[in-house]
């Protein structure tokens, strides 16, 4: 039997600094899993409809979306807000990777339908524990339902 | 009322009636024993009559007899027949109504017949010259028909019925002379009650017309010291009686008769549609109540007033009606309606600013707590991944560098995440419950001793009472004073730390926290709470200084106070006080 294509890690983070050390942090994870990074939320929407800049990517939803919340265009609570009400997007696990420690960006996320929300620690070894962590079990551990 | 007028006239029958009829029948009674007397009197005159009557004749016979013929001496003898039978009907006549005198009057009447029959025998012997026959007859007539007996007991039968009538009238006046007391007693009785009825009315009407005098008198006074203006007026707003606050505020002379409404105060009054109305209360009943205008009164003050007028219901309908008019001066209420109004405006203002600013200050923590740490990440971020890429080229004082650089970027993120829970506990709303101040210290003693080995610390744990407050937020406040005592009383070689409570009179609570530490200079004291502010190296004591700033800031929205005392390696008293429990409501 073949094995199936491995889903992609979605990382939707407008700060280059951050999605470097997030990639970096990822790669040390030792993941197999491809990741792909967008700018901001349009983006991230164009994505996953594999339209506009990602028409030629084909199909297939990704393992876990990290989205951030505070983006150029559209916001992260945005994103999610979409993707919830899109019977093909509904199902698609996000993580909301954030700096905000806000009750209400939590409680909105919570309420938005997020799988998980994680702030994003100062601390260098702290944020690159959390990352790596993220990864394995989203790509790794996490049971996703067969797709279409 | 109906049965006093019947009382009345019953009384005046049975005072002016009664003795009438015992007056009058006493009377009838009178005049008939006196009929009787005077009745008796006759028929013993009569009956003694006909003796004499009967006796002269024979006198007058026996003259004849001895010679004597002249004529008186004859018409003398005849006289007993002629008036004898006229006599004796008489007595009869009187006597009918007594069945016993009949008797008598007839046994007279047959004697005397007899009698009166030999002796015209006797004369008409006398006539035939017989005259020893005539006396015979004579004397026949005296010893057969003898009357005396018979008159005699006539007579008497008589005095004995005139005795019974008169002891029967005796009594009868006897009788009516008790019931005349009696009703004189009765008379005497009705009369001191009706005089001691009407004398107790007269002396209530008079009570009570003091009373009434009294009563219109003190309204009268009420009516002048009432400090609203009253007025009443009649049906062509002519005025009747004014207040002294009215007359004041218009400026009316009290001394004046009525004046026309209208004229009164200068031009108070002209207002027309205000007339209008008094007018519809006047002619049509309806009330008006509470009409607000503004009146220019004597003394040159524009005066907010409001004006209630009734029209006043005389018990009399023909009557004339009245109005009764009240003014209520309101212009220092609306003047001060008129300030809350601006106060209100100016706090609405205020209120706006105040949520504007923290609008702001809401989105600059936010952008803190956000932007501010993504940089400071970055810097920890790539000064790692730097010392990565040097790898083996990091020598000692490269590897310094980065240390501090990391370590900055650390103490940095610590100083804004402490910034933003200060600036937190000033915006949160207090989630108020019932706090047990108890718990709270023996598990912030317990953090605090947790992260401190070695070291000997005395405890001294006072008993503390339940409080109503946020309990996150009073955890907050044991934490930082118990890690303080902790903290400044590292360099003793056995700590002692003492916390306390005592209630000041008002009830407030007043908590202590006392150690024997390094103190601080009371120079010092006023910079102790502020944020940042620190009074000592952090070589010697770690620390950013905020702690005590949130404490405060705690406290103080708790309705509290927080202050300290100490002295420069004497130890340091913390104190914090805290409303009353059932009070605590009220300060936040």
């Amino acid at each position: 039997m073949i094995k199936r294509e491995l889903r992609t890690i979605l990382l939707v983070e407008d700060s280059l600094a951050d999605a470097e050390m997030a990639m970096d942090a990822l790669s040390e994870a030792h993941l197999a899993n491809p990741v792909v990074h967008v700018q901001d939320g349009v983006d991230c929407l164009d994505y996953l409809y594999s339209r506009e800049a990602w028409a030629e990517r084909g199909a297939g939803d990704p393992a876990v979306v990290l989205l951030d919340i505070k983006m150029p265009r559209m916001n992260g609570l945005e994103v999610l807000t979409r993707m919830r009400a899109d019977e093909r997007l509904r199902r698609i696990p996000v993580v909301i990777l954030s700096s905000s420690r806000e009750e209400s960006d939590l409680a909105r996320s919570w309420d938005l339908g997020a799988n998980a929300y994680v702030i994003k620690p100062v601390d260098v070894d702290q944020f690159f524990d959390a990352v790596r962590t993220l990864g394995q079990f989203w790509a790794v551990l996490n049971q996703a339902p067969e797709q279409d | 009322m109906r049965w006093r007028t019947a009382g009345l006239l019953l009384a005046v029958l049975v005072i002016v009636g009664l003795p009438y009829i015992v007056t009058l029948s006493s009377l009838r009674s009178a005049s008939q024993a006196a009929a009787w007397i005077a009745h008796s009197k006759e028929v013993k005159s009569i009956a003694y009559q006909l003796a004499y009557v009967i006796r002269d004749s024979e006198a007058a016979s026996y003259r004849l007899l001895a010679g004597d013929s002249d004529e008186p001496t004859r018409r003398r003898a005849g006289r007993a027949a002629r008036e004898v039978p006229g006599l004796l009907q008489q007595l009869h006549t009187m006597t009918f109504d007594t069945p016993d005198q009949q008797m008598r009057v007839g046994a007279l009447e047959s004697s005397a017949n007899g009698r009166v029959t030999l002796m015209n025998q006797a004369l008409a012997r006398l006539q035939q010259a017989n005259p020893a026959g005539a006396r015979q007859s004579l004397r026949d007539a005296g010893d057969l028909f003898k009357i005396s007996d018979a008159i005699a007991a006539i007579v008497r039968d008589e005095e004995n019925l005139l005795q019974t009538r008169q002891t029967d009238a005796a009594r009868q006046s006897f009788h009516d002379r008790i019931v005349l007391s009696i009703t004189a007693l009765a008379q005497l009785l009705l009369l001191t009650i009706i005089v001691g009825v009407t004398e107790r009315q007269i002396s209530q009407r008079l009570l009570a017309e003091v009373r009434e005098h009294q009563a219109v008198h003190r309204s009268r006074l009420i009516l002048q010291a009432v400090r609203e203006p009253i007025g009443l007026f009649d049906e062509n707003l002519n005025s009747l009686l004014v207040n002294t606050a009215f007359s004041e505020l218009y400026g009316i002379d009290p001394e004046q008769g009525p004046q026309a409404l209208v004229q009164i105060g200068e031009q108070a009054w002209s207002d027309s549609a205000l007339l209008q109305r008094l007018n519809d209360v006047l002619l049509r009943d309806r009330e008006l109540w509470d009409y607000e205008t503004t009146q220019r009164t004597v003394d040159g003050v524009e005066r907010h007033v409001v004006i209630s007028a009734r029209r006043l219901q005389q018990k009399d309908a023909d009557a004339p009606t009245q109005l009764l008019l009240t003014v209520s001066d309101v212009t220092a209420r609306a003047l001060a309606e008129q300030k809350v109004n601006e106060l209100n405006r100016q706090l609405e203002g205020k209120v706006v600013l105040i949520s504007d600013v923290n609008r702001e200050l809401e989105a600059f923590s936010y952008s803190v707590s956000h932007d501010l740490r993504a940089p400071l990440r970055h810097i920890g971020g790539f000064a790692r991944k730097l010392e990565h890429h040097l790898g083996d080229r990091v020598d000692d004082k490269a590897h310094h560098y980065i240390e501090v650089i990391t370590d900055s970027a650390k103490h940095m993120a610590l100083l804004i995440e402490d910034l933003l829970v200060f600036s937190q506990l000033g915006r949160g709303a207090l989630r108020l419950q019932a706090v047990d101040m108890q718990s709270l210290a023996e598990e912030a003693r317990a953090m605090a001793e947790s992260s401190m080995q070695d070291r000997r610390i005395v405890w001294t744990l006072a008993p503390l009472p339940m409080v109503i407050g946020d309990e996150n937020m009073l955890r907050t406040v044991w934490q930082n004073l118990l890690d303080n005592a902790v903290k400044y009383t590292g360099q003793c070689e056995v700590a002692r730390i003492d916390v306390s409570v005592q209630q000041g009179r008002n009830g407030d609570y007043e908590f202590t926290v006392a150690d024997n530490g390094a103190g601080f200079d009371m120079q010092y004291a006023d910079k102790l709470f502020g944020v940042f502010q620190r009074l000592h190296r952090a070589s010697e004591f770690p620390g950013n200084g905020i702690g005590l700033a949130n404490v405060r800031r705690i406290i103080a929205r708790h309705g509290g106070r927080v202050w300290a005392e100490a002295e420069p390696g004497q130890g340091a008293r913390f104190h914090f006080s805290l409303p009353a429990t059932d009070a605590a409501g009220a300060h936040i």
